[in-house]
């Protein structure tokens, strides 16, 4: 095990550990003001929770895209042979 | 352990051209999704049975989505919206068969699925506004928007690529590696995440598809600029 | 990172063909079947448009039959008030020319009746009048004379019945009282004393009186009888014949 490939591993999980920091701070904000809403107007609960989803899978995009960015590295990393 | 989600076995070779995985999975998806639709379709009546009244009302669904979004009336839209976004969910819900990898969990499926948004953005939007008509709509609001929209135009198409490859692939991985890690009956609440997962992606990529496309065809308006500024 | 380029060409293909096989057999007879629907829901809906305007027409007719109805109604009525008002009219105007014409009959009537009464009795006084006349004048003796009045006055009371003449001769019974307007001369006094005598029969007491408020002639005056034969007898004969005579002019 060469230094690119404990370079690329660490990349990996930093990459990750970093990437989910964001998306997990923007989860929590976007649930709690959801949850703010609902509690203001529990009527309109369903289409809260429909956009709450969908906004959800959008932010949780930014982690995965650090996840892709993580496999890339660690299993078609362009530099290890 | 794990082998690559980034590469696809070969399954055999038709003359030179090699079939993988991914495409007989997609084959499989695609038959069953056309008989269904043939024998859902097969004797309907004015006086739906239940069946139909389901069916009918996920095609209303459809519709009434790409009104809301498009702003626009949905005939010519809906056979490409509506395959899209039921080949995505098949695709993804189709991970949980056992022995069957998701073809959307494949860079070169959503890779074709993005690519035939783009180029439908570009037909609906030509046929909708003319060649000239639809070559204007990149220099607004500004002209010096013109470099900034043409990228987008790319990166919105990367991003849809990304977004679901990434997704579904991760579900798929995750759930392999706690199926390597645990076994039995651990994997079944985070199988129904994925399935949770994979309708909202098929949503969101379906939304995409349309806010893109209406943006293109429609008159004017800042519909979906919310979506276009994000990666 | 290695892209498989003929998975993504056998990729979109698939796509492709599943859009326009989905759209063969999925979108389009549901769209078809949806379509027919609608028609047939507007095809109700229209039937039910149309009937409802028939509807509308037919009530609209009959509001428009009514509104005649009322119209005529009230028409009517009015055609009668008109015609009552009218005739009531000429009714009143009859009845005002009725009144007037039989008041002017009245009254022509009531002249007519009061100068006839007038002229009867004018007729009558004059008649009287000439009667008075005739009467007083067909005396023919002198007024201071006795004589005349005498006579008669003795063939009235021979003419007169034996009771009323025993009234005058009854015993004990007074005198019989000689009334003459101016005291007799003693001749003309044994005279009528001789011929009342002779007339009464029997032997009457004979007292002479005399009072102007005879006039003229002669009377006797019993106590149970009275004959006379005088002027003023005659005046009060015509006096009540008069009052006969005006009481059936009396209601005119």
């Amino acid at each position: 095990m060469n230094v690119l490939e404990i370079v690329s591993i660490i990349a990996a999980a930093v990459a990750v550990s970093f990437g989910a920091i964001g998306p997990a701070l923007a989860e929590g904000r976007a649930v709690a003001a959801a949850m703010d809403a609902i509690a203001r107007q529990p009527e309109a609960a369903g289409t809260l929770a429909r956009t709450l989803f969908v906004g959800l899978a959008m932010i949780e995009t930014m982690a995965i895209y650090c996840l892709v960015i993580a496999l890339l590295v660690l299993f078609a990393n362009p530099f290890i042979r | 352990m794990i082998g690559s989600p980034l590469t696809s076995k070969t399954v055999f070779m038709l003359g030179p051209v090699p079939i993988t995985a991914t495409v007989v999975v997609t084959w499989g998806l695609m038959a069953a999704l056309v008989l269904g639709g043939f024998l859902a379709t097969r004797s309907l009546k004015v006086r739906p049975t239940r069946g139909q009244a389901a069916l009918e009302l996920v095609v209303a669904a459809i519709e009434g989505q790409i009104r809301d979004t498009m702003g626009v009336s949905p005939e010519p839209y809906l056979p490409l919206i509506g395959t899209l976004f039921l080949f995505i969910l098949a695709a993804n819900w189709s991970s949980l068969i056992p022995g069957i990898e998701p073809p959307t969990g494949r860079l070169e499926t959503d890779a074709a699925l993005a690519l035939i948004v783009f180029f439908a953005v570009i037909y609906f939007g030509i046929r909708a506004r003319g060649l000239v008509g639809y070559l204007k709509t990149f220099a607004e609001p500004t002209f010096f928007m013109i470099p900034l929209n043409v990228v987008e135009t790319f990166t919105r198409t990367f991003s849809l690529i990304v977004r679901l490859f990434g997704n579904v692939m991760s579900g798929a991985f995750i759930i392999a590696i706690i199926l390597s890690l645990a076994g039995l009956l651990v994997p079944i609440p985070f199988m129904g995440i994925e399935l949770l997962i994979g309708a909202i992606q098929a949503y969101i990529f379906t939304v995409l598809a349309m806010v893109f496309i209406g943006s293109a065809v429609r008159e004017s308006g800042p519909a979906g600029s919310e979506e276009r500024t994000e990666p | 990172m290695r892209i498989d380029w003929w998975t993504l060409a056998l990729q979109t293909a698939n796509v492709l063909i599943l859009i326009w096989l989905l759209a063969r057999f999925l979108f389009r007879p549901v769209a078809e079947i949806v379509a027919r629907r609608q028609d047939e829901a507007n095809k109700l809906l229209a039937d039910a448009a149309k009937v409802q305007r028939q509807a509308d027409n037919a009530r609209a007719g009959l509001e428009q039959a009514r509104a005649d109805i009322v119209a005529g109604r009230d028409k009517l009525i009015a055609d009668a008030h008109a015609a009552a008002e009218i005739e009531r009219l000429a009714l009143l105007a009859r009845t005002n020319e009725e009144m007037t014409r039989l008041r002017a009959e009245a009254e022509a009537a009531i002249s007519r009746d009061r100068v006839a009464m007038e002229k009867l009795l004018i007729d009558r006084a004059s008649e009287l009048a000439v009667e008075i006349a005739r009467r007083l004048l067909s005396r023919g003796a002198p007024a201071g004379s006795v004589d005349v009045f005498l006579a008669e006055l003795c063939q009235q009371v021979r003419a007169s019945s034996p009771q009323e003449r025993a009234a005058f001769t009854r015993e004990g019974d007074g005198s019989v009282e000689i009334l003459t307007a101016a005291p007799l001369s003693p001749e003309a006094a044994e005279r009528a004393r001789g011929a009342i005598a002779e007339a009464l029969g029997g032997k009457p007491v004979l007292v002479f009186r005399s009072d102007p408020a005879v006039i003229a002639g002669i009377e006797l005056h019993s106590r149970y009888a009275v004959m006379r034969n005088s002027w003023r007898n005659d005046l009060e004969r015509i006096r009540e014949e008069l009052n006969r005579a005006d009481e059936p002019a009396k209601p005119s």
